[in-house]
């Protein structure tokens, strides 16, 4: 296997451990890297890739509206920059109305539309909805007015 | 009197804008400053994080940016007013930071500029519109505690607008080799600007930003900063280091909703450096 080159940029005295990595473990370390800094940006990943993963004999997530204890859900059951770009922001308000609140509450998380987590604790599903229309709608918008000067 | 510092460095992509939203912000809300935040640079990116971007573009269409001021050098016409252009109570942070004010910058003077330009002696400065910016604002500027102003990466016309109305500077750079290259010139250029116009115009310092503490290269260029670049007569490098971090990055969205400080920066690291920051900005400005 080739050996990654020896790195120069180490001071007299600092340890050069990483200068006799593979380029394979260099690679491993800058991904590792990556991933703790998406950690420290979003806690709620974190907690997902701790979580016990999935399995066949657990119910399939729908989000569908439905009574019952509250449940996270971690994959959102839309896309909702997909469904204002098809469906208009009335087609997305509708759509979101047959969600329930862990749905809701995922799409959030997935598309980072609350990164000062100011929703986490909201319960009332039409403040979640407002919310994602309201981020969704700025975020397609974001950059118009720089389009003709 | 208000304390007038411009936040300048030739290299563009250092975190000017950033460093200057960010104590603009500590400033207002952990200070209880009134804070003015003038946006010389055409990108206008201060401005639109400070502000809804459709927002700006209708004060733009209507001369309600400092695009107007130039274009009035040119035309010689007198139609920009820094009252009416002055936008108040902005940022995400709960809906609108009491005390902190923006004059917006516009797109528009990347079109101008180069004839701004042509019309400017920059042996003596005799010639030109340098001191627009000063007589447009007139004591309006004594209304704030301190005025912070987002420079464009160079030191053309609009620039020297902005040092022409400075107490002091301030030099963010990212702690890589290239962003040090652009400090000597800086101080070179200012001084000689100061000279020439007989201003006081004080080095404040260097601030290091994006910075990633686990690479060698950015640890090496801290303590080169701090030791050897000192030695050769550079301002002194701030303690506070402001990192390399997403929610920085974020915080210059908005649109976001935030209502602290702690949501917009993040709880932690981020934030706690640039409290720390705006406490050292405090501290030098003061001697």
């Amino acid at each position: 296997m080739p050996r990654a080159k020896r790195s120069t940029d180490a001071s007299p005295g600092e340890p050069t451990g990483s200068a006799s990595l593979t380029a394979e473990a260099l690679a491993l370390v800058e991904t590792l890297r990556a991933v703790a800094s998406q950690i420290d940006a979003d806690p709620a990943l974190a907690t997902r890739l701790m979580s016990k993963p999935t399995t066949k004999a657990e119910p399939s997530v729908t989000g569908q509206a439905t009574p019952g204890p509250a449940r996270t859900v971690s994959a959102p059951p839309l896309d909702p920059f997909a469904v204002l770009r098809r469906s208009g922001e009335q087609g997305l308000q509708e759509a979101l109305a047959t969600l329930d609140l862990p749905a809701l509450k995922a799409i959030v998380r997935a598309y980072r539309l609350d990164p000062a987590r100011i929703a986490a604790r909201w319960t009332a599903p039409e403040r979640i909805i407002g919310l994602i229309v309201e981020q969704t709608r700025a975020r397609l918008n974001h950059g118009r007015a720089f389009e003709r000067v | 009197m208000a304390y007038v510092t411009s936040i300048i460095n030739l290299k563009g992509g250092v975190g000017k804008t950033t460093i200057t939203l960010a104590l603009a912000h500590f400033l207002a809300l952990e200070h209880g400053k009134r804070v003015l935040v003038i946006d010389l640079d055409p990108q206008t990116n201060a401005t639109v994080c400070l502000m809804p971007e459709m927002e700006w573009k209708k004060r733009d269409e209507t001369g309600r940016t400092l695009f107007q001021l130039f274009l009035d050098q040119l035309k010689g016409t007198e139609n920009f007013s820094a009252e009416d252009t002055i936008v108040r109570r902005v940022s995400n942070v709960g809906g609108g930071v009491d005390g902190l004010d923006l004059l917006p910058s516009s797109l528009q003077l990347i079109k101008i500029q180069e004839r701004i330009t042509q019309i400017t002696d920059f042996e003596s400065y005799r010639r030109g519109p340098i001191f627009a910016l000063r007589d447009a604002l007139g004591s309006l500027v004594k209304r704030y505690d301190h005025v912070l102003l987002d420079c464009p990466p160079s030191l053309g016309v609009v620039t020297l607008n902005g040092l022409a109305i400075s107490n002091a500077y301030l030099i963010p750079v990212i702690p890589d080799t290239l962003s040090m290259l652009g400090i000597p010139p800086i101080l070179d250029r200012v001084e000689h600007f100061a000279q020439c116009t007989r201003r006081n115009i004080r080095a404040l310092g260097i601030v290091v930003s994006m910075m990633r503490a686990q690479t060698i290269l950015h640890n090496e260029m801290v303590r080169r900063l701090r030791e050897d670049f000192y030695e050769r007569r550079f301002p002194i490098c701030f303690e506070s280091i402001v990192p390399e971090s997403t929610h920085i990055a974020e915080a210059a969205d908005v649109m976001t909703r935030v209502n602290t400080l702690q949501q917009k920066y993040g709880n932690g690291g981020p934030y706690e450096e640039l409290s720390a920051l705006t406490k050292e900005f405090l501290s030098h400005a003061a001697r």
